[in-house]
């Protein structure tokens, strides 16, 4: 029942609401009318909530990255969400290259500086280049 | 294919435009280091499990910022998993122990204490005990763990000083029944092939082994080879429960808990009846044999033995998802693939007849010739990071000296007495306690001092709280060196504190004969220490308060180095050159110098330095790649099977019949209960539990459910469950999915909360010969007690 909850919070959380641009760490307020600049808002969690794995609720609010995750070499090999996008703490929503260094430190040496990994590696896939 | 763009864009709309522009994010975000910002970066292995994979620890200003694998080594190429990625973090953790805590009664809060007078109260009750009832009244249990150099001197210091041989560890847990069964088939301990082997094999055969979380580096391997070649390479997975390992099979063998001698058997009748078999591979290098007395016994005796295991009967036994048809197709796959690699675990060795196990699947690689060319290799998974290094290779168990030796034979107890420079008759000939009988002898306040050293047998002991009674007894005293509060220290007398991996040098060695160096990065918090030096201070205090000048010998080698490099170089030294020159192990090439230089330490047998800078030895028995084969070699066979336990030489096809389980599901206890791991945790959690991405992604022990069962028995995902056995209960949160077959369910054991503490329930019974418990079955009932509970993770504390 929490977890259908929960779930339900995200989705809700997860929908288009314009917040203008800035990151700021606040919940969302309502739906506002400008859509200059599309941003989604994790919905809050407590500590109780946080102890439930990412893929638990994301299998549900976002399948389709889901899916392309867990048909990938990452998903066959349990490489899980916050091995990339770090935890609540220092979560990355585009992962900086250094966070693929644990596993791939020769790769991000010779990789172009000016670009983040999924920039040519596509985000989940992983399959090829772009 | 990749996709466009614009495609890629469309599909994953909603989220993606979201990441484009940004997520709020109603958490503090922190600012914390990240491989990008180290300064420093020093060269290691992973703490964690037997793959052994190559790390770097990253320093920034000092300080352990991040671990990134190194791709120049041949274990795991740069790869890593969750826990070897971020186990940096435990060495500033705040839990640390930091300084040696004691308490007369177990009654007692803990009081700190200068490391002068933990060492004097240490030494004070083993030599006491040691007085009053004699050597074999005091014992240490040690870890697959500790480094090399750790368990060598402290089982020197208990066998030669002390004079027992009450030296145990916990891979007699895990791998005892697997060197058991390498003896016993092959004459010598510990695989003949390599990793390397992974990608040269045609058929994986897995059995007993969710090796995609108990060993996920390697699994990658496995993953990649699949992947890589859909259609040449076949992979099967023999489990009862349908793991992630599962994912990467052609073929999933889901048999009844317990029934996979059954199984193993009918796949040689199937090879023996179609003959798929090696003619001439048996003929060089095979016997059989039978029986407690070895007795050898010819081919037609074998092939009337099997023939109570038609593929019919066996698929019978095995009940699950096995048919006579499946047998006989995954036997021939087996059999006639260009090479074919065997992987197996504690699903194997966790066995009253562990032991068996792994001969009938060394039997299937006997009968097929499927050994020694490349990707041909009967190969069991060590679970620890030094299980085979320390504790097999180290002298680790109640029974086997360093390099092999077993305690039991005059010459080579004489020879370790000699090398060390004690007068011969100083070690027992006879073996001591192995670990269920030390508890036991604990239990029965036989044992008056132990010295728990690097593991937590409160929690991972089978049926533990069975043995939790005995540590908790006033009349034995119980040291602990760990670097965190756990179960075990929750019923110690005195805790010493210990550095951490990276915070001391020494030698790990790993699943496929490859010892790897880590050296010291940063310095342990507190006073934190590392154990050589405790075991040596602590050794000089035994001399004095026993008066014995042979238990001072044991460490004069050692006296007045440093703590850091000097003191586990010279340990190293003495195993390496010393014990193990002319032993199958041979490990005198690996000096610390050699291991510096290779980005992936040495397998052995590695004699000289010439052969350990090329990297060891790949394939053992082998002529041109062994230099023991061509040094032992008595004819011009390419194979020469010179291992120390088979005195002819050869192979042993053995006639080991089915046995099913110590204890069977009945109508009051109807369900199979089994156990294992998860990636994100490793064994009692005191480490990972402490790591904030971990305990998120896996944050406490589940009971996993049969969707059948959980439809019959009106449980739904979340509820709370009441496992029951006939020693012990849990109540866990229910996972309900495809995993366990019908009629079985499967617990983590790495949660330490009393509620969900597995191993209270899990039976002690072990194997005959092996002595290596079975966590793997028993019966238990089951029930729903309430709906979702919001559950805390927990961890002890001081």
């Amino acid at each position: 029942m929490r977890l259908k909850t929960l779930s339900a919070a995200i989705l809700l959380g997860l929908s288009l609401v314009a917040c203008g641009t800035t990151q700021t760490a606040t919940a969302p307020k309502k739906q506002a009318v400008a859509q200059e600049t599309k941003t989604a808002v994790h919905p809050e969690l407590s500590e109780q909530e946080k102890l439930t794995p990412c893929a638990q609720c994301h299998q549900e609010v976002t399948p389709a990255i889901y899916q392309e995750w867990y048909q990938s070499r990452h998903g066959l090999d349990n490489v899980k969400c916050f091995q990339c996008h770090g935890t609540y703490e220092d979560f990355e929503v585009v992962p900086s290259s250094s966070r693929c260094m644990p596993c791939h430190a020769q790769e991000v040496t010779h990789a172009p500086k000016d670009k983040k990994c999924v920039a040519c590696h596509p985000a989940h896939k992983f399959s090829v280049h772009k | 294919m990749a996709l466009t763009r614009r495609e890629f864009l469309k599909r994953t709309a909603a989220l993606t435009a979201a990441s484009l522009a940004g997520i709020n994010l109603p958490f503090n975000l922190e600012k914390e280091a990240h491989a990008a910002d180290a300064d420093k970066w020093v060269r290691g292995t992973c703490r964690f499990c037997g793959v052994g994979c190559r790390v770097e620890l990253g320093l920034k200003d000092g300080r352990p910022v991040a671990i990134r694998g190194v791709s120049q080594s041949r274990t795991n190429f740069g790869f890593l998993c969750m826990k070897g990625m971020l186990f940096y973090q435990l060495m500033t953790h705040p839990d640390r122990l930091k300084k040696p805590l004691y308490r007369a009664s177990k009654k007692e809060k803990f009081r700190e204490i200068s490391w002068e007078e933990a060492l004097d109260i240490a030494a004070e009750k083993f030599a006491e005990a040691v007085q009053k009832y004699g050597p074999n009244s005091v014992a240490y249990y040690g870890s697959g763990q500790a480094l090399t150099e750790e368990t060598y001197i402290f089982q020197k210091v208990m066998r030669a000083g002390l004079r027992t041989n009450n030296v145990e560890g916990n891979p007699r847990l895990c791998m005892a029944s697997a060197v058991g069964g390498y003896i016993t088939s092959f004459g010598a301990d510990e695989p003949i092939g390599s990793y390397a082997d992974i990608e040269k094999a045609y058929c994986i055969f897995i059995i007993g082994s969710n090796m995609a979380e108990a060993h996920p580096v390697l699994f990658r391997r496995v993953m990649r080879r699949k992947l890589d070649n859909p259609r040449e390479v076949t992979v099967i997975n023999a489990d009862p429960r349908r793991s992630p390992t599962s994912r990467i099979a052609d073929i999933h063998l889901q048999f009844k808990p317990g029934t996979d001698l059954a199984l193993l058997n009918a796949m040689a009748y199937v090879i023996v009846e179609e003959k798929l078999y090696n003619e001439d591979f048996i003929k060089n290098y095979c016997t059989f044999r039978v029986g407690k007395k070895k007795k050898e016994v010819n081919f037609e005796e074998y092939k009337k033995f099997l023939a109570a295991y038609t593929p019919e009967r066996a698929a019978q036994i095995c009940g699950g998802n096995i048919t006579p048809d499946l047998i006989r197709k995954v036997a021939r796959i087996f059999a006639t693939s260009p090479a074919t690699m065997s992987f197996w675990t504690m699903g194997i060795n966790q066995r009253i007849r562990g032991v068996w196990a792994n001969n009938l699947i060394h039997n299937l690689h006997l009968l097929t010739g499927q050994l020694c060319r490349p990707g041909a290799d009967s190969f069991s998974l060590t679970g620890q990071p030094n299980a085979c290094g320390g504790v097999r290779e180290g002298g680790g168990l109640c029974h086997i000296l360093p390099g092999h030796r077993p305690v039991k034979i005059d010459k080579l107890r004489h020879q370790v007495e000699d090398l060390w420079g004690v007068p011969r008759g100083r070690i027992p000939a006879k073996p001591g306690y192995h670990t269920v009988a030390m508890f036991s002898a604990v239990n029965e306040g036989k044992i008056k001092a132990i010295w728990i050293n690097c593991t937590s047998p409160a929690q991972s002991l089978p049926n533990c709280d069975k043995y939790r009674r005995g540590l908790a007894r006033e009349d034995v005293f119980v040291v602990v060196t760990d670097i965190f509060p756990t179960r075990t220290t929750e019923l110690a007398n005195l805790i010493l504190p210990t550095a951490f991996h990276f915070e001391k040098t020494g030698v790990y060695g790993c699943t496929e004969r490859r010892s790897q160096l880590t050296l010291k990065a940063v310095d342990p918090p507190g006073e934190a220490k590392p154990e050589v030096w405790i075991v040596r201070e602590w050794a000089l205090k035994l001399a004095e308060k026993l008066n014995d000048p042979v238990i001072k010998k044991c460490v004069e080698p050692f006296l007045g180095l440093e703590e850091g490099y000097a003191l586990p170089e010279a340990i190293w030294n003495e195993y390496t050159q010393k014990l193990t020159a002319g032993r199958d192990n041979d490990l005198r090439g690996a000096t610390y110098d050699v291991l510096k230089q290779l980005p992936d330490g040495v397998q052995w047998p590695a004699p000289t330095k010439e052969w350990a800078l090329k990297g060891g030895t790949y394939k053992k028995f082998v002529r041109g790649l062994d230099p023991l084969a061509d040094k032992h070699a008595v004819d011009e066979k390419p194979y020469q099977f010179y291992g120390p336990a088979h005195k002819d030489r050869k192979l042993w096809i053995w006639l080991r019949p089915y046995k099913g389980p110590a204890e069977e599901p009945d109508a009051e206890y109807p369900f199979y209960l089994s156990t294992g791991r998860v990636i994100d945790h490793w064994h009692t959690s005191s480490m990972t539990g402490r790591i904030k991405e971990l305990i998120r992604a896996n944050p406490y022990a589940y009971v996993e459910i049969n969707p059948k069962d959980a439809e019959r028995l009106g449980i739904k995902p979340g509820d709370m469950v009441l496992v029951e056995s006939r020693r012990g209960r849990n109540i866990l949160p229910a996972k309900v999915y495809e995993g366990p077959m019908e009629g079985m369910v499967f617990v983590y054991w790495h949660d330490m909360h009393e509620d969900r503490m597995i191993n209270r329930v899990t039976k002690d019974a072990f194997d005959p010969g092996s002595k290596e418990p079975e966590f793997k079955i028993c019966a238990c009932r089951i029930k729903r007690v309430s709906g979702p509970k919001p559950l805390k993770p927990f961890l002890v504390t001081l």
